[in-house]
């Protein structure tokens, strides 16, 4: 075995074990109950109440106000913050919530929500389609969503 | 039971029409449906599963928006009837040893639709299932779609409504194929079949037309040759027929002729012989009577002197009273009755005379009859002949037959007298005992033209039509067997003919009979 080989195995090892470390972190940050909504800047008001929240994510609503439609962004439920969310907003298991979306997506009557695997990705989708909302775990990032204060708070 | 080659035709036209509409309408539109069912219940299925992959792929990415895209692909469909998204649960027992399976239904397109919660494929509809390899809810995920088979039912109805205008447009064409079959096969068979039967009844004029170029104008061609050929062989067998029987009634014509000429031969060779014998007697008893005759009249004349001289003895005695001295001449007078002696001397006399002239003119009748020279032609009397025969017929008629003659004056006929003696006797013979007890024979003689005429009419029988046309034939006779030969009337009509004359008879039943015989008076020199 080379030393260059022995070098690159304890990358990997490094690189593991930051993963593994960040991951706990997050989750303990979410488990903490801190999740934040965001909006694009069109169409999403800039306060909800949380039943409000609720009758969107449960496909119950399909305008903003101001006539634009809703667009549902969901971080998936089979990463733990999804299985957050569903516990949360759904009060469903993960498996429940995906049951639920595709049972609506079959239906047809309502817009499907878009689902990521990251929540940048997520934030990046909310930036640019109007009247789009999700549910992050943190603050954003970026300047062009805003967030959602629900029953005045900015997380909940 | 005889079944014809036209009904033949028809079963078999019938058959493949029936086995190709049976095939047409039955049978294939089925065998259609069932593939048609079978490919719909494929498709249905292939849907399901199509529809089922997309969605698994969908709820496993968490593509929502895939899962609705997959559905479209189904919603779209205008045949669809109904598609469920299912979740499909364990529930087991109390003791958790058993369990069934559950269906619940999470979605149903349209959400409208009134169908039961269990659904499975019936005439209308087609139901299809095909899970999710994921979790739904609490459970595996499972679509059912239910798809309406009236589009299937209206192919399966324009097949047959296809199938059943090929089928009559078979039928029509098999009708017409069975029509033109019978119109090339059956009814020239049947025509020739006809024309054969009149052949076999004889009628060899028959002929088929048929100009087609197959087997059955090559038939009514043979049929046609055979007929000519049967046709030809008839005319040649008729003629050899006709020839046969020409030359057979000429045989026969021969064999009678010869037997008449035989029988002719002998008759004239008995009548010749006859004829002999009795000139040979007439000559024989002509000159001892020729004695009688001749010595008659001089007897008469001596035997009229002696009484003459006896006359003048006796009235010498008387003048000179010498009746005593002839007393004894007296005595014998007395005693011969000398008167009555004389009276028997002259009847004698005139009886000797009277038997000598009978028998002159016998004798005369058996020459005349016998005719020596019979074989001579020459010209003879026939009154002469007739009487000729007469006398030697005398036997037969006399006391019972009185003879009516009326000889007109004819002139002397050429003729072989012996022959036309011979037909007068055969004549006159026939009339005689034709009378079988009294009566009267007409005899009658009279020119006419250049011919001369012997009536001989009787009183007897007569004989009906049939008779009279057969009583010329040879050995055709009415008398009983052994007393006729059936050639005399035949013999005579051979003679009168060649005299060139003619025999005419005229008979009623029970009335009598006339013979008319006609001779001309002269014959030509051949």
């Amino acid at each position: 075995m080379n030393v260059s080989k022995i070098f690159r195995q304890a990358a990997i090892g490094r690189y593991l074990s930051i993963c593994v470390l960040l991951s706990v972190c997050l989750l303990t940050k979410a488990q903490d109950g801190s999740l934040t909504v965001i909006g694009n800047l069109k169409g999403v008001p800039a306060e909800m109440k949380m039943a409000e929240l609720k009758s969107v994510f449960m496909a119950e609503r399909q305008r903003w106000n101001d006539g634009t439609k809703v667009t549902i962004a969901m971080i998936k439920s089979t990463t733990p913050l999804g299985k957050i969310i569903s516990q949360r907003i759904y009060s469903m298991s993960g498996d429940e919530v995906r049951g639920f979306w595709a049972g609506i997506s079959f239906a047809g009557k309502f817009e499907s929500p878009v689902t990521f695997n990251t929540v940048s990705e997520l934030e990046n989708f909310v930036s640019q389609n109007p009247g789009a909302i999700a549910i992050l775990d943190k603050a954003p990032e970026s300047p062009e969503v805003r967030t959602v204060l629900i029953d005045g708070k900015k997380a909940f | 039971m005889q079944i014809t080659l036209k009904t033949k035709i028809w079963l078999t036209v019938l058959t493949i029409v029936l086995m190709f509409s049976y095939f047409i309408l039955v049978y294939f539109p089925s065998r259609q449906e069932e593939y048609l069912l079978k490919n719909y219940n494929n498709e249905v299925q292939n849907l399901a599963n199509t529809v089922a992959v997309g969605v698994e792929i969908a709820i496993n990415e968490q593509n929502f928006r895939g899962i609705t895209k997959e559905i479209e692909i189904v919603k779209n469909d205008t045949r669809l009837s109904i598609v469920r998204l299912l979740e499909e649960d364990s529930l087991w027992n109390k003791d958790h040893t058993k369990f069934t399976m559950h269906d619940s239904i999470l979605r149903t397109f349209p959400e409208n639709a009134s169908l039961p919660d269990k659904i499975s494929s019936n005439d209308s509809m087609i139901v299809k299932r095909a899970s999710l390899n994921t979790k739904i809810m609490n459970g595996n995920g499972a679509i059912l779609v239910g798809f309406k088979t009236n589009a299937i039912t209206e192919s399966i109805k324009r097949i047959r409504m296809i199938s059943l205008v090929v089928s009559g447009a078979v039928c029509v064409v098999a009708i017409l194929i069975g029509f033109w079959l019978s119109r090339n096969i059956s009814i020239p068979v049947l025509e020739l079949r006809e024309a054969a039967r009149r052949v076999g009844e004889g009628d060899l004029s028959q002929k088929v037309k048929n100009n087609s170029r197959d087997e059955i104008g090559e038939l009514a061609k043979a049929f046609n040759k055979m007929v000519d050929d049967l046709s030809r062989a008839r005319q040649e067998l008729s003629q050899a027929n006709l020839n046969l029987a020409t030359t057979n009634e000429t045989l026969n014509k021969t064999v009678e002729d010869l037997k008449a000429a035989q029988e002719q031969l002998i008759q004239a060779e008995k009548m010749a012989s006859l004829g002999q014998l009795t000139a040979g007697i007439a000559h024989e008893i002509n000159n001892p009577i020729n004695f009688v005759s001749a010595n008659i009249q001089p007897l008469k004349d001596d035997m009229a002197d002696i009484l003459n001289l006896a006359t003048c003895y006796e009235k010498v005695i008387k003048e000179k009273n010498l009746e005593k001295e002839f007393a004894g001449i007296g005595a014998l007078r007395e005693k011969y009755n000398i008167e009555i002696t004389l009276k028997e001397v002259n009847d004698l006399l005139k009886g000797i005379e009277e038997g000598a002239k009978r028998t002159s003119e016998i004798v005369k009748g058996l020459r005349n009859f016998s005719r020596l020279d019979q074989n001579v032609f020459r010209r003879a009397n026939l009154n002469e002949s007739l009487e000729s025969t007469l006398v030697l017929l005398h036997s037969a008629y006399k006391n019972r037959i009185e003879i009516e003659k009326e000889y007109g004056r004819i002139p002397e006929v050429d003729c072989y007298p012996g022959q036309i003696n011979q037909v007068f006797m055969n004549i006159l013979s026939n009339a005689i005992q034709a009378i079988p007890a009294e009566g009267t024979i007409f005899i009658k003689t009279w020119q006419e033209k250049n011919t001369v005429k012997i009536s001989v009419k009787d009183t007897g029988t007569g004989m009906n039509e049939v008779v009279r046309k057969k009583i010329f034939d040879p050995f055709f006779t009415t008398k009983e067997i052994g007393k006729g030969t059936g050639l005399g009337l035949s013999i005579s009509y051979g003679i009168v003919q060649k005299h060139n004359g003619d025999i005419e008879v005229f008979s009623t039943p029970g009335k009598g009979t006339e013979f008319i015989i006609t001779i001309p008076i002269e014959q030509e020199t051949t």
